[in-house]
């Protein structure tokens, strides 16, 4: 009697919570719209109807009910998301903000992944403008806007955050094409990219708009034995105006296979005329990865910051960090009066701490911090006692 | 923690001490270095030699710390990087400015910069250890460390060990050489012969290792110039802990060039961006 009674109402109270649990949907259906809750592709807690684990729906501390920050509520689940393995993966930059939303619906779409945008490629052009524009040939997979055929979306391990490597993913489609595609090439070309504009160019073949001049002449040039490797004193021979920057006290002389240049350059051709591999915030990226991973996500960045020549002689200097001049003169530059009428700097104002003149970066970090005006710590105190120990 | 934010006249060093600078720090005229970008030790003399690349001049300092001289020698050095004393007590310095190895005999009152070739190929010469009368350099056109006899004719050449790396410092010790890659995060380590004996991956531990240094007791100390740091790990490569922190306060670090020991086993780090020598003891 005791076990049956134990049985019933334990069925009772199933029935109860199945009931509950199972109205969840029922119960918030009946004040909100169901319709854009069921396009063809449907977040799984929301077909489940369990609307009760993004929303809290009595009250919450964030908006829309949410029951924590988006982008912990989505990694909650979607656990791999952002994670990298090495200190040169790169994260896209909605991702490493939280901002999901960005670029997904979190109820249901009318696209794969759950994406707010018709297509893939609308998506990414909310904010890679530059890429919406038409080209006089365009590359298959992005006019067909299937921009994760080469990239991914949250994070990789490898620049421009591909899937694979540049040449090796080309030739996951073009197989067995290389060698005629590129006949009387004295070597079986790679390294497609310096070349190849992946997205689609003006030129036939993809190839880039801006050619090196003796790339345009032939290979000989340049390459004075077949499929002989060029070095850093062949591109000194013609851009000699380079050679005093790089015996600079610090300078980006530094290639294993002999060709510094090569590191930002693209000795064939490019999408712009100072012959950059791609764009120089990306290129710059390539080595000073943890240079933008120490002010991407800060809450102050300096404008254009991605401008990384705006400040730095890229090919070397004698100042301190490969600036163009010491910490006042670069920042003079844009900012002309702030060195006259704020706290002392220059010639003759000593920082307390080390002895050496005061300019812009005693005080500042210039490329982003988490304090008003970049500055390096909390500038109604923190900083200020640093050398202001007596008040 | 917090307390160390605000009064940052210490910095947390781990089981290292911060025990002086060395400095040219006057209070009328401020910090008469300008830009030190190389250190020598002399560990026979208990002298130390610091290279003042923004000033083309070099100063030497004891033990305690003291001044005692700066060399401005002929008044025509042009970017000085690094330097190191042979047994006959002859200066050589690398000169960027001028792209050689200059060697400078004080006594003779004789300044002579060498260009230096490997084969055909011109050097560009960067960091430099004189070792049992070879010197080591690194050649930065081309990433890779160059031995050079006494009659300064390359006989080696030490390549990375990854084909797209590149070395960015090296240190000789008991002989082999050990290589920093920066780009690839990791320590190749080679027989004089060239013949690669082992590689250690640091990645996981560092941003931007920029130099490094072995340890009486073998542990390796990688210095991280963007983070203002020192990491350490044991001769089999792993890792055992970190210490310092970017800064200006006294024992923090802004943009640093070179660490080394002294004869006391004292950690001597070139701190360029606050122009001076700051120096550690356990």
């Amino acid at each position: 009697m005791k076990v049956k009674s134990f049985i019933v109402i334990s069925m009772v109270i199933h029935a109860s919570a199945t009931m509950v649990v199972g109205a969840q949907d029922k119960l918030c259906f009946g004040c909100h719209d169901q319709k854009p809750f069921t396009k063809n592709v449907v977040h799984q807690p929301v077909a489940k109807g369990d609307c009760a684990i993004c929303h809290n729906p009595h009250v919450a501390k964030y908006k829309g009910l949410m029951q924590q920050e988006v982008d912990k509520l989505c990694l909650s689940c979607h656990r791999t998301i952002g994670v990298v393995t090495k200190k040169t993966s790169q994260v896209h930059k909605p991702v490493l903000d939280g901002q999901c939303l960005e670029c997904h619906d979190p109820h249901s779409s009318a696209v794969r992944g759950l994406l707010k945008e018709k297509n893939q490629k609308a998506s990414c052009t909310k904010c890679h403008s530059e890429l919406s524009k038409e080209y006089v040939y365009n590359h298959t997979p992005f006019a067909n806007g299937e921009c994760s055929a080469c990239h991914q979306p949250h994070q990789s391990e490898r620049d421009y955050l591909l899937v694979a490597e540049p040449d090796a993913l080309c030739r996951k489609c073009h197989k067995g094409t290389l060698v005629e595609f590129h006949k009387n090439f004295p070597v079986v070309p790679g390294a497609c990219l310096t070349c190849h504009n992946p997205h689609g160019s003006s030129r036939k073949g993809l190839i880039k708009d801006f050619l090196h001049e003796p790339f345009k002449a032939g290979c000989d040039g340049c390459h004075t034995s077949l499929g002989g490797k060029v070095g850093t004193e062949k591109c000194l021979e013609c851009h000699g105006d380079i050679r005093e920057k790089a015996m600079a006290v610090h300078s980006h002389l530094n290639s294993n296979t002999g060709n510094s240049c090569i590191n930002c350059h693209s000795p064939h051709a490019s999408n712009g005329e100072k012959l950059f591999k791609t764009k120089l915030e990306q290129v710059c990226r390539g080595c000073h990865q943890d240079t933008f991973n120490n002010y991407v996500g800060k809450l102050h960045n300096h404008p254009g910051v991605g401008a990384c020549a705006s400040c730095h002689e890229v090919h070397g200097s004698n100042n301190l960090a490969m600036l163009k001049g010491d910490g006042n003169q670069v920042c003079n530059g844009c900012h002309k009066t702030q060195g006259q009428f704020t706290h002392p700097v220059g010639a003759g104002v000593f920082d307390p701490r080390t002895g050496v003149i005061m300019t812009c970066v005693s005080c500042h970090y210039p490329h982003g911090t988490d304090h008003p005006f970049n500055l390096k710590e909390e500038g109604s105190k923190d900083l200020c006692i640093q050398c202001h120990r007596g008040y | 923690m917090a307390f160390c934010a605000i009064t940052p006249s210490f910095a947390e060093e781990g089981p290292w001490k911060w025990q002086l600078s060395l400095n040219l720090n006057t209070e009328k005229l401020g910090n008469q270095m300008l830009f030190p970008t190389g250190l020598y030790v002399d560990k026979e003399r208990g002298r130390y030699y610091v290279v003042d690349t923004g000033n083309n001049d070099i100063h030497s300092f004891d033990l305690q710390g003291n001044h005692l001289n700066t060399l401005k020698p002929g008044d025509q050095l042009k970017q000085p990087y690094g330097m190191v004393r042979d047994a006959q007590e002859v200066l050589w310095l690398v000169e960027k400015g001028r792209n050689s190895l200059t060697q400078i005999d004080l006594k003779e009152k004789k300044i002579v910069p060498h260009l230096l070739k490997s084969g055909e190929r011109e050097i560009f010469p960067d960091r430099l250890v004189l070792s049992e009368g070879n010197f080591f350099i690194l050649d930065k056109m081309t990433g890779r460390v160059v031995i050079f006899n006494k009659d300064l004719q390359a006989v080696q050449e030490i390549r990375c060990a990854d084909g797209n790396g590149s070395i960015f410092d090296f240190t000789v010790s008991k002989g082999d050489i050990w290589t920093l890659d920066v780009i690839g995060k990791n320590i190749s380590v080679f027989q004089p012969n060239g013949a690669l004996l082992k590689q250690i991956d640091i990645g996981a531990h560092v941003s931007f290792p920029y130099a490094l240094e072995i340890g009486t007791g073998g542990q390796i100390f990688v210095l991280d110039r963007h983070e203002g740091s020192v990491a350490v790990f044991d001769e089999n490569g792993e890792f055992k802990y970190k210490f310092l922190t970017k800064g200006q306060s006294r024992g923090r670090l802004y943009y640093p060039e070179d660490l080394q020991f002294d004869s006391l086993g004292r950690l001597c780090i070139v701190d360029s961006g606050n122009s001076r020598v700051e120096i550690f003891g356990r």
